[in-house]
């Protein structure tokens, strides 16, 4: 390589310089587009009910704030005890399958046929069974949440190395030591994976219960405002979700660093061994 | 430190048969294997890749279970192998650190899976850090360790729990030439202190000669003792050793029946 001839001073620089070419390069993309959709709402004269300029739903955001956020409170409330309920019933569903051969033979592949069956489609049948209200909406979350959370916990739990099962047991590990001295930390990574999959889908989730039957939330809000042409609100609505989900999704991967500081330091150190 | 008459032995394994499917054939891995280890002994397995060492090993450790013969760890036969498991102290090729504990947690993990409260072990382990090398690095975890540390880590996980016997299969057998010689050097040292019985696997016949009170050489599979070799060297011994007449002279003895072995 070239590089190898270049003064360190400038590798440095070069790397420096890379870094934060990694950051503002999608922050410029982002920056251009939005700039692109004002300019051509604005020289084309787009009626605001078909597509509002950017300007435009940044104003809505203000002076509706109050609305969004009265409607957000509910939204997020149904992902975080949805999102909670498929943590909870996940995890001890995976322990149980991975733990027992019993259960791992009858109720494993129910829970990935499962899969199969469209949440979308059973939805309305929440609506009828347990009525409007929060109720259906963290239902149809957990119900979403929960396979990936469930799959990747499992996957982890069975992915332990075999002779560090057998070190352990030469120590005098019982099978109940095994599994949580071994298993579990195993595990974590998968079960990180499997929750930022989950809560990606969680508001989507969300938006999908409050769409099928609701009286608040921000996809009744959008529902709602869609067949008066405020389009604005919808796309601020829209907005409010993302950012909605973007920390969520932040908040997993911090948690995901505070509980497993060796995991990302080991991944840093190899690949510095292999610079 | 020979044989005496009357000592009960520490180990006794007496016509040990164990087989496993290979390649969908049933073969025969050990084929009767004696071997007797008595208090306070360091005694050597020597053989050629795939005789069976291991397999040995996991059945004294409890892991495994032979297929016929006896078994007598402590002087009485230990009918199931959780009889023996938990009673010896194991070390294996790989350090099997766990990557999500510091060292110092790592090697107290013995002492907490019996139940010692956490502060109480840590403490006992902290006295022999400097011992084994790993003085301040007791909070780093594993991966920033280089191979010899943590394989002495793995050692004092072993040690703590203060087994009479200490079973070791090829404990350095990954590292590199001089770290093994330097971590041959400090077990030498320890041993001497630690008043253990110890068993070895090895196929390295300079590592078996320089630590061992015996050797036993297995055969290629399967496997089976067919040389005891006493090592009438003085203690303590030193590396130095390596090059003096007598320990060429036994290593003439065990690298001839070893290279017939091997077909070389």
């Amino acid at each position: 390589m070239s590089q190898a001839s270049r003064t360190p001073e400038l590798m440095s620089f070069f790397k420096k310089t890379t870094s934060l070419l990694t950051w503002l390069t999608p922050i410029a993309i982002l920056i251009g587009l939005v700039a692109a959709w004002e300019l051509w709402v604005q020289l084309a004269d787009v009626p605001r009910w078909q597509l509002p300029a950017p300007s435009e739903i940044a104003k809505e955001l203000v002076s509706s704030s109050d609305l969004l956020w009265t409607h957000a409170v509910v939204t997020l409330k149904e992902i975080v005890f949805g999102f909670l309920a498929a943590l909870a019933a996940g995890l001890f569903l995976a322990a149980g399958i991975a733990y027992s051969r019993v259960l791992e033979r009858s109720v494993y592949p129910i829970v990935i046929a499962s899969q199969t069956v469209p949440i979308i489609a059973i939805a309305p049948l929440l609506l009828i069974w347990v009525g409007y209200g929060l109720t259906p909406k963290i239902i149809i979350v957990a119900l979403i949440c929960f396979y990936p959370i469930a799959v990747n916990t499992v996957d982890g739990l069975k992915a332990v190395d075999t002779d560090m099962v057998n070190m352990l047991r030469t120590l005098g590990a019982s099978r109940w030591q095994v599994f949580t001295k071994l298993q579990i930390p195993t595990a974590l990574p998968f079960i990180f994976s499997g929750i930022k999959i989950g809560i990606s889908v969680s508001v989507i989730a969300a938006v999908i219960g409050e769409w099928v039957g609701a009286s608040e939330g921000l996809g009744y809000l959008i529902t709602y405002s869609q067949p008066l042409f405020l389009t604005a609100r919808v796309f601020a609505a829209i907005f409010v979700l993302s950012v909605m989900g973007i920390s969520l999704f932040v908040l997993a991967v911090a948690a995901e660093h505070l509980m497993m500081p060796w995991h990302f330091n080991e991944k840093r150190s190899n690949a510095m061994r292999q610079l | 430190m020979s044989t005496n008459a009357g000592v009960r032995p520490k180990i006794r394994i007496e016509s040990v048969h164990k087989s496993y499917v290979i390649d969908g054939k049933q073969q025969a891995v050990l084929d009767g294997v004696d071997l007797t280890v008595n208090e306070g002994e360091f005694v050597s397995i020597i053989g050629p890749s795939g005789c069976g060492k291991s397999t040995l090993l996991n059945i004294i450790a409890g892991l495994d279970q032979p297929d016929s013969g006896v078994v007598e760890l402590f002087g009485s036969p230990s009918g199931s192998k959780n009889g023996r498991l938990g009673r010896t102290g194991y070390m294996q090729q790989k350090d099997l650190l766990l990557p999500w504990r510091s060292v110092l947690d790592n090697t107290v993990l013995g002492l907490e899976l019996k139940g010692v409260p956490r502060r109480q072990a840590r403490q006992r382990a902290l006295e022999f850090t400097e011992a084994f090398g790993l003085k301040g690095f007791e909070h780093q975890y594993p991966f920033a360790l280089s191979g010899g540390m943590r394989q002495r880590a793995a050692f004092l996980r072993t040690m703590l729990l203060d087994q009479d016997i200490v079973l070791l299969d090829e404990p350095f057998g990954a590292l590199d030439a001089l770290t093994r010689v330097q971590m041959q050097e400090w077990l030498l040292q320890l041993w001497d202190s630690l008043n253990k019985t110890i068993v070895l696997i090895t196929h390295d016949v300079d590592e078996a000669l320089l630590l061992s009170d015996r050797v036993y050489l297995l055969t290629a599979r399967p496997g089976r003792a067919t040389l005891v070799l006493e090592v009438s060297l003085p203690r303590p011994r030193h590396y130095e050793m390596v090059t003096s007449p007598e320990f060429s002279a036994l290593k003439a003895r065990l690298m001839e029946p070893l290279w017939s072995q091997i077909g070389a």
